[in-house]
């Protein structure tokens, strides 16, 4: 089958932030998403934040321009101040036109 | 006789259940409920109490319920200056901490306030039915007010969309729900939701305190980190807004347990509205230090010495 080569971004997140990331992506030209709960530690270790809920971990494949514009976005706006990371994934798809 | 009276309010099963988790936690004991039920059971509660205040609401007439409403409204107000100051000036620290913690000793605890209900009751010290109306309304104010000592220092998401959180939030937006049926569906029709709504309610009170027992003992860990000072104006805040609480609720011409409710209201602070808006408004602000003074000191002084406390302030004042 023929697929195209396109970005897989993945962000977690603290979930207090899971609505606002959501529109920004989608203002950056994310066509779609996908949610999952997730637990773990990071480098900040900031327990006391579950009780806003469980971290979350969005995927959502875009083209390359795509990727650098919500991987800038989340730098200017989360990176300093939300415990937020990022990261991108080659990806090849079928179905092009979707992503 | 203050030794019984302590006792009489600690010796219920909600109370209690907090005590056993929270010490079997911090023996490393795993106590921990199943995940799910923590919102089960907190969706239970909430809409349950906004169904108690809503029948009552529908029952007091608009002449019962200004005074009290303006009582709120001011203890909003008072209480998390008091909280600002003491934070800034006693503890040092810098505007937007103080301003953090300000925020969570304004807006309230929805759970010690129903643990002082539950303990109300099984005293037999009568409170006017609509205060669920004002946990309603302290929750958002407090909150409000601290956010606006700091407002030029918001984060990316800015304080106005910290504050649509709160009010939409999950937790004014099911307490609310419960008010709105009670009150349209009125004491009478309610009849057949009694079973579930209050029958359920002291036993659900007590399956969720055995998770906040666990929740508490995770956060009092914490305190080590956080020094001495953060320790005492987390007990010192509650005794001086309770006291507020309390003065302001005899003004307003409540009951002995309408004025113990408020007192209970200036005193508790929140841990779940509280840091979400928080969090939104204010990201350089310290999870640590907030979520530790609310959640790991407050709380179980609250619970346990707060609410006597309360009680006793409300009993000699009226």
């Amino acid at each position: 089958m023929n697929t195209t080569p396109r970005q897989l971004i993945t962000i977690v997140a603290e979930a207090v932030v899971e609505k606002k990331i959501i529109d920004d992506i989608k203002s950056c030209g994310a066509k779609g998403y996908s949610i999952s709960h997730v637990r773990g530690e990071g480098i900040t270790g900031n327990n006391a934040l579950d009780l806003n809920g469980p971290s979350i971990r969005l995927e959502s494949v875009v083209t390359d321009k795509v990727a650098e514009a919500i991987l800038d976005m989340l730098a200017a706006k989360y990176f300093g101040t939300y415990a937020v990371i990022a990261w991108l994934t080659p990806a090849a798809v079928a179905r092009p036109d979707r992503f | 006789m203050i030794a019984s009276t302590i006792l009489d309010s600690i010796l219920t099963a909600p109370v209690i259940a907090f005590l056993v988790a929270l010490v079997a936690t911090l023996l490393r004991f795993e106590v921990r409920l199943p995940e799910s039920l923590y919102p089960i059971l907190s969706t239970f509660l909430l809409i349950a109490i906004g169904i108690k205040g809503g029948k009552a609401l529908a029952a007091a007439s608009p002449s019962d319920i200004w005074k009290p409403l303006l009582a709120a409204l001011a203890l909003g107000v008072i209480t998390p200056i008091v909280a600002f100051v003491l934070f800034r000036f006693i503890n040092r620290l810098d505007a937007i901490n103080s301003a953090a913690l300000a925020a969570h000793y304004g807006s309230v605890s929805a759970v010690t306030f129903t643990v002082l209900l539950s303990t109300l009751d099984t005293r037999n010290i009568q409170y006017e039915g609509f205060v669920a109306g004002l946990l309603a309304v302290l929750e958002i104010v407090g909150i409000i007010v601290a956010l606006f000592l700091v407002r030029g220092n918001s984060g990316a998401a800015g304080w106005k969309s910290a504050l649509a959180e709160v009010v939409r939030g999950r937790s004014i937006a099911l307490l609310v729900t419960g008010l709105v049926i009670g009150a349209i569906v009125g004491t009478e029709r309610m009849a057949p939701t009694d079973p579930l709504f209050v029958g359920l309610f002291t036993g659900a009170l007590t399956f969720f305190l055995i998770e906040m027992g666990v929740i508490a003992a995770e956060r009092l860990r914490d305190i080590g980190s956080t020094g001495i000072r953060l320790v005492i104006l987390g007990i010192l805040i509650p005794l001086i807004n309770g006291f507020f609480g309390a003065v302001i609720g005899a003004a307003a011409g409540m009951s002995t347990g309408g004025i113990a409710v408020m007192a209970t209201l200036a005193g508790s602070a929140s841990y779940i509205a509280a840091p979400a808006a928080v969090r939104i408004a204010l990201p350089q602000a310290s999870p640590g230090l907030y979520v530790t003074a609310s959640l790991g000191i407050t709380f179980p002084f609250n619970l346990t010495l707060g609410i006597p406390y309360y009680i006793a302030l409300a009993q000699a004042l009226s």
